[in-house]
């Protein structure tokens, strides 16, 4: 006979003892936060069909979603990420429910990525989603909640902001063809990713420019706000949303959040999936975002929805390893004595409950 | 503090001449030994820690937020990709990816499917794929320029500076594919959460860089 493989795929890992108890904790506390802050929990299955995340506004790269067949031949995917689950279900079975809908769910998805990356492949996120509420008010609440997620997994944070429409409300007067626009949007969100755009071939001047002050408008929003202000000069759009993202920043900065606030308006989407605010959350300790969110309305409307929605997604598993938890000390039990042992362990939880 | 990755070899030598004229003190860099840590302090801003790595590991430090910047050739950010801003273009390291083969002969001729060895397969699969051909790509660690002189390939993809390697062996460049030089990368977290610091770094870095 064949030994079985004691060790798990590339990207998976077991956990154990303190990691274990880290994740779940870290988890637990959350959980409870987010329904005392309102929110309902829901759970959706680890397996989906596929078209659940084959929408126009594919924000997953295809090739990291496990995909296979069922038994009737239907490509079925391990989620890939919980908002569209929990959109499919808003849209279905919550659509008589009032409005809106604040859902929260934890729960882990799934990414098929390359090897030797030190990526993993199975991840637990939890997150909420706020589905046909008022803009402002429900944008204002999901960073509430993004805040105190952040703040709950006890590292120091930092929350980034910018908004997905900016871009375009300032190119809205560039006489640029829609090929330069897909131009100049990856070269300006190359910036983030790593050098995929080669050079940008672009003669427009206006565009040149904003393909080099746009990247550099990232830091606090005072210092961010002013120069902001410059480029959006005669542009009533792009002021506007200036405007929106001025107030948020000065509520949640008296709210005491002001020093968490990063504002970052060089976030260019190449896919269109987000459609309003947009934002991140960094923990010290770990090296790419541990929080990502925004306002995604296109999403719904690949669903056959008009409603607005906004949420995010929080990396349970990484902010746990930056804040190990010792076990908590357990009641030593004996069960040598038999029956007798039975009855003084009962007595031992008894006691422990009446504590609690 | 910051974490500096550093490629070694000659990107190494001129970024610590420029770190030198920012004011930092780089007296451990000069005088290396056995080390692969340095520190390197300045009368003003916060003080540099410096490691030194191969061009790919510059950039798997980075992406990984063990180093908040890297100083990595563009040639290994194109091939590598990854999460992180490319913020600075250092002016220096500077040379061009390009197509080469064998002198005289007309690399598009024909319809007969095409060999190419690289040591930068991503690179050369993007670029065919942005004429719509599809060709073979072989990966090569050494010398590329003896794929073609052998017979293994129609041509190469790699990195040329003066172009004297593909003279001296029959060689020559077909297509300029695009230009190289040395970068400042800055992982996607440290952006934020040391954004104060990466700044002063980034902007003492562009005072001394000549446009």
């Amino acid at each position: 006979m064949d030994i079985i493989e004691k060790y798990t795929p590339s990207g998976t890992r077991d956990l154990i003892y303190e990691e274990a108890f880290a994740e779940k904790e870290l988890e637990n506390k959350l959980y409870r936060l987010y329904l005392t802050l309102g929110y309902k929990p829901i759970e959706t299955p680890v397996l989906e069909y596929y078209d659940v995340f084959n929408h126009e506004q594919r924000y997953i790269p295809d090739q990291t979603i496990y995909k296979f067949t069922d038994n009737e031949g239907k490509l079925v995917a391990l989620r890939p990420d919980n908002t569209s689950p929990v959109v499919r279900v808003a849209l279905s079975k919550l659509k008589d429910e009032a409005l809106p809908l604040l859902l929260c769910y934890s729960q882990p998805v799934f990414r098929n990525n390359l090897a030797f990356h030190a990526k993993r492949d199975q991840i637990l996120q939890c997150g909420v989603e706020l589905i046909g509420g008022e803009t402002p008010e429900t944008d204002l609440r999901c960073l509430f909640t993004a805040l105190q997620t952040l703040n709950a997994s006890g590292s120091f944070y930092k929350l980034e902001l910018g908004h997905a429409g900016f871009f375009d409300a300032l190119i809205t007067d560039y006489a640029l063809s829609e090929n330069e626009i897909a131009d100049l949007r990856s070269f300006i969100s190359a910036r983030n990713s790593g050098g995929y755009a080669f050079t940008l071939n672009m003669t427009n001047p206006a565009a040149v420019s904003l393909a080099r002050e746009l990247p550099r408008l990232c830091g606090s929003p005072d210092r961010v706000l002013p120069r902001a202000r410059v480029l959006a000069k005669g542009r009533p759009g792009a002021q506007k949303i200036l405007d929106e993202l001025e107030t948020t920043c000065s509520m949640l900065t008296e709210a005491g959040y002001g020093t968490s606030l990063i504002l970052d308006l060089g976030i260019v989407q190449v896919i269109n999936y987000y459609t309003g605010i947009v934002f991140r959350g960094y923990l010290d300790g770990v090296g790419e975002a541990v929080l990502s969110g925004g306002r995604y309305d296109h999403l719904l409307a690949g669903f056959g929805s008009d409603l607005g929605a906004c949420g995010f997604g929080f990396n349970i598993s990484e902010a746990a390893k930056v804040n190990p938890r010792q076990l908590p000390p357990s009641v030593p039990l004996s069960f040598a004595d038999g029956v007798n042992s039975l009855k003084d362990a009962q007595r031992v939880l008894d006691r422990m409950g009446k504590e609690d | 503090m910051l974490k500096i990755a550093l490629t070694k070899g000659r990107i190494e030598q001129k970024a610590v001449e420029l770190l030198g004229l920012c004011g930092y003190d780089t007296a451990e860099l000069n005088d290396k030994g056995r080390k692969l840590l340095f520190t390197c302090p300045h009368p003003t801003l916060d003080e540099l820690q410096i490691v030194l790595a191969k061009a790919n590991d510059v950039i798997t430090y980075v992406e990984h937020g063990t180093c908040d910047i890297g100083i990595v050739g563009r040639d290994t950010i194109m091939e590598m990709g990854g999460d992180f801003y490319e913020l600075l273009d250092l002016g220096f390291g500077k040379c061009r990816f390009a197509l080469a083969g064998p002198k005289g002969r007309d690399f598009h001729e024909g319809h007969r499917h095409k060999v190419i060895a690289t040591k930068y397969p991503n690179v050369t699969k993007r670029y065919f794929a942005g004429l719509d051909m599809d060709c073979e790509i072989v990966k090569i660690d050494g010398s590329v320029e003896l794929a073609p002189i052998l017979g293994l390939s129609d041509a190469i993809v790699d990195i040329v500076e003066t172009g004297s390697t593909l003279r001296e062996n029959g060689l020559e460049v077909y297509t300029d594919i695009a230009p190289i030089s040395a970068r400042c990368i800055v992982n996607s977290a440290s952006m934020k959460l040391k954004n104060d610091a990466v700044r002063d770094f980034i902007e003492a870095l562009s005072k001394q860089i000549p446009n």
